[in-house]
């Protein structure tokens, strides 16, 4: 069956062709698509991670409750109308038993790693130049394994950020709006308490602009001691063994205690938003490029059938069974489906790698290109799509060919 | 061996039109016959069951001592592939492939091909057209078409050939010349042919005659006997 249903697909090269490029076109164009928003994604996603973890403990602020204040000062069943209700916070978020958790961490298999931080906000000060930063307080060494922040390092180490040196990493930003260098010492206050002099031992930058102009580190006891708070943990980030179990992780120990524990995605939930709009635009956009390709596909192998029903009909009356005009028809579609789809793998990886190389002329994450993914699911995606829906356009077709009984041809056309 | 028909009725539509009548025949091996009679009178119809590629609606047809109608599909269209050749009036070749790629049609179904390109060469060289056989159909004349079709038809040897008005679209010259060949495969090779034509002069070149009127068979003869056989019931 392979000769004749090349024959037929090469005598008509025109629909061919169009039938061909219509699913290079969709492949191609998933490929560019989904490899510019996964490398988009993937950046977007590792610079939250930086910043959230898998799993983030962080301790519930406790705020002033009218009713609470009511039961405590008036009696019972007491009708008390506040002139000025009592609001506000009555004090900064903490975890309530940090070590309970750091205990409970550590026991547990699937954490690959824990790390305690303290967040505040502080004013930084080079001479007449101030800075507003959220500093946040780390032990290096475990810092290092829950976030790739190591990775961002301009210069110097997380790991200078020693006990009781007062060595402060800033982000490139604050560098700059301080006109500061490594090495130099600034002043670190709080607001409340005496500026205290900190050594610049170390600069990053993560490429998000918004963050290296206001993040600072420092190491976990400077930063209490700084705060006035010693002991004190705002948040503990969670490296899990799997980042896909960080939402369950997350619900169980939420039923431990009052603090917030919250999974990486529900941390982040509007940028999780983004990510399925984007989802659902990429598989919208290709899957209306492979319907338009196999509706086309379709078409034209049933205006094939209708005009070769004669050549159906002597092909069946010589012994061509129903299969075999199955067959025929087939892997006619299946061919272009699978060559039109190979070759829109290959011009759409080389159309990433082109893209790859194009400097726009600002800067995005450590380069000034565009991010693109080469990741396998990708071109897995996108030949699976196509075949699904060349197989479909193909089969319909097929089936009706098949069903063709030489009689019906030879009186229809008599 | 025959073809053996017995109480064949076909009945089309709803409420049925019967077309044929309980028709009773014989159709031995080695024997030309023709099927004639008025457009309507159901000769196509016949020749459609007997070549199994329709069934009878009531009556049954032997090929063999087998009734088609009790094979499988396999078994069908193995038995279309090696025991029939078809010879329609529109010849149906397919356009995208040669003479010679056509006529090995057959064989290559059985993958057998190969071994049968030097008798499809031969047969095209019989009917004349040996020189168009790498030629595709639109590059040929009617005539020559429906020579390579009946090539097609005989290439895999087969013990019976139906013919469907196969001179009907042709010109006086290439209809004899087709009717010759008919006659040739007869003689030569003992093929069973069964013929359906409305034009007198051809049905009378068979060695028997089945005249059809409305579905009834009127007469079987010997085309120079006029005594009817067999009457309508």
């Amino acid at each position: 069956m392979w000769f004749i249903a090349f024959r037929q697909m090469f005598s008509k090269k025109k629909q061919t062709v169009l039938i061909f490029l219509g699913i290079m076109f969709g492949t191609m164009i998933y490929v560019i698509i989904a490899g510019t928003q996964y490398g988009m994604r993937d950046y977007l996603t590792e610079q939250l991670l930086n910043n959230t973890a898998h799993v983030i403990i962080t301790g519930n602020e406790r705020k002033i409750d009218p009713v609470d204040l009511r039961e405590r000062f008036f009696p019972a069943d007491s009708l008390v109308n506040w002139i000025i209700p009592p609001a506000g916070k009555r004090e900064e978020a903490r975890l309530e038993n940090p070590q309970g958790w750091f205990e409970r961490l550590s026991a547990d298999p699937d954490v690959l790693a824990f790390a305690p931080r303290l967040s505040i906000n502080a004013i930084l000060s080079r001479g007449t130049l101030r800075h507003n930063v959220g500093l946040v307080g780390i032990i290096p060494e475990r810092h290092v394994q829950v976030t790739s922040i190591g990775d961002y390092m301009l210069s110097g180490k997380l790991d200078d950020l020693k006990v009781g040196t007062n060595n402060v990493v800033l982000g490139s930003g604050v560098m700059e709006s301080l006109g500061a260098r490594v090495g130099q010492t600034i002043l670190l206050s709080t607001g409340l308490s005496e500026p205290r002099p900190f050594k610049i031992v170390g600069v990053f930058e993560l490429g998000n602009q918004q963050i290296d102009e206001t993040l600072a580190f420092g190491h976990l006891n400077d930063v209490q001691g700084l705060n006035r708070t010693p002991g004190r943990v705002s948040e503990i980030s969670i490296s899990l063994t799997s980042i896909e179990m960080s939402q369950d992780k997350a619900h169980n120990w939420s039923l431990y205690s009052n603090d917030k524990v919250q999974g990486w995605e529900e941390a982040n939930a509007a940028f999780m938003q983004v990510i399925r709009i984007q989802d659902i635009v990429r598989m919208v956009i290709t899957g209306a490029i492979l319907l338009v390709s196999a509706f086309g596909m379709y078409n034209v192998l049933s205006i094939m059938i209708s005009q070769k029903q004669k050549e159906i009909a002597i092909l069946r009356s010589i012994g061509y069974g129903p299969n075999k005009i199955l067959l025929l028809i087939l892997i006619q579609g299946l061919t272009l489906g699978i060559s039109g789809g190979f070759l829109g793998l290959v011009v759409g990886h080389f159309a990433n790698v082109y893209l790859d190389n194009i400097d726009l002329g600002f800067k995005i994450g450590k380069g000034t290109s565009l991010l693109i993914s080469y990741r396998p699911d990708i071109y897995i995606t996108a030949i699976v799509a196509a075949l699904i829906s060349t197989t479909v356009a193909s089969i319909l077709p097929a089936r009706q060919a098949a069903r063709l009984t030489p009689l019906e041809i030879i009186r229809s056309n008599l | 061996m025959a073809i053996v028909g017995e109480k064949v009725i076909k009945e089309f539509g709803n409420p049925p039109t019967r077309v044929l009548h309980a028709l009773d025949f014989r159709i031995d091996d080695g024997e030309f016959i023709s099927i004639s009679g008025r457009s309507g009178s159901g000769k196509s119809t016949l020749l459609y069951i007997i070549s199994t590629l329709d069934k009878p609606t009531q009556g049954r047809v032997l090929i063999d001592g087998r009734d088609p109608s009790l094979m499988t599909t396999a078994e069908i269209h193995r038995f279309r592939n090696t025991s029939v050749g078809f010879i329609f009036q529109f010849h149906y070749l397919l356009p995208e492939l040669s003479a010679l790629e056509n006529v090995l049609l057959g064989p290559r179904n059985m993958s057998i091909w190969k071994e049968k390109r030097a008798y499809a060469m031969e047969l095209l060289d019989t009917f004349g057209v040996a020189d168009q056989a790498h030629k595709l159909p639109a590059q040929m004349s009617g005539g020559q078409q429906q020579r390579v079709a009946i090539a097609r038809a005989l290439v895999m040897n087969p013990k019976y050939i139906f013919a469907d008005e196969p001179t009907g679209n042709l010109d006086t010259i290439n209809g004899e010349r087709v009717m010759g060949i008919l006659l040739d495969i007869n003689k030569r090779l003992k093929t069973t042919i069964c013929l359906v034509t409305h034009e007198p002069d051809y049905a009378k070149l068979a060695n028997r005659e089945i005249f059809l009127s409305d579905g009834h068979i009127v007469s079987t003869a010997d085309p120079g006997e006029s005594a009817p056989m067999t009457t309508p019931s």
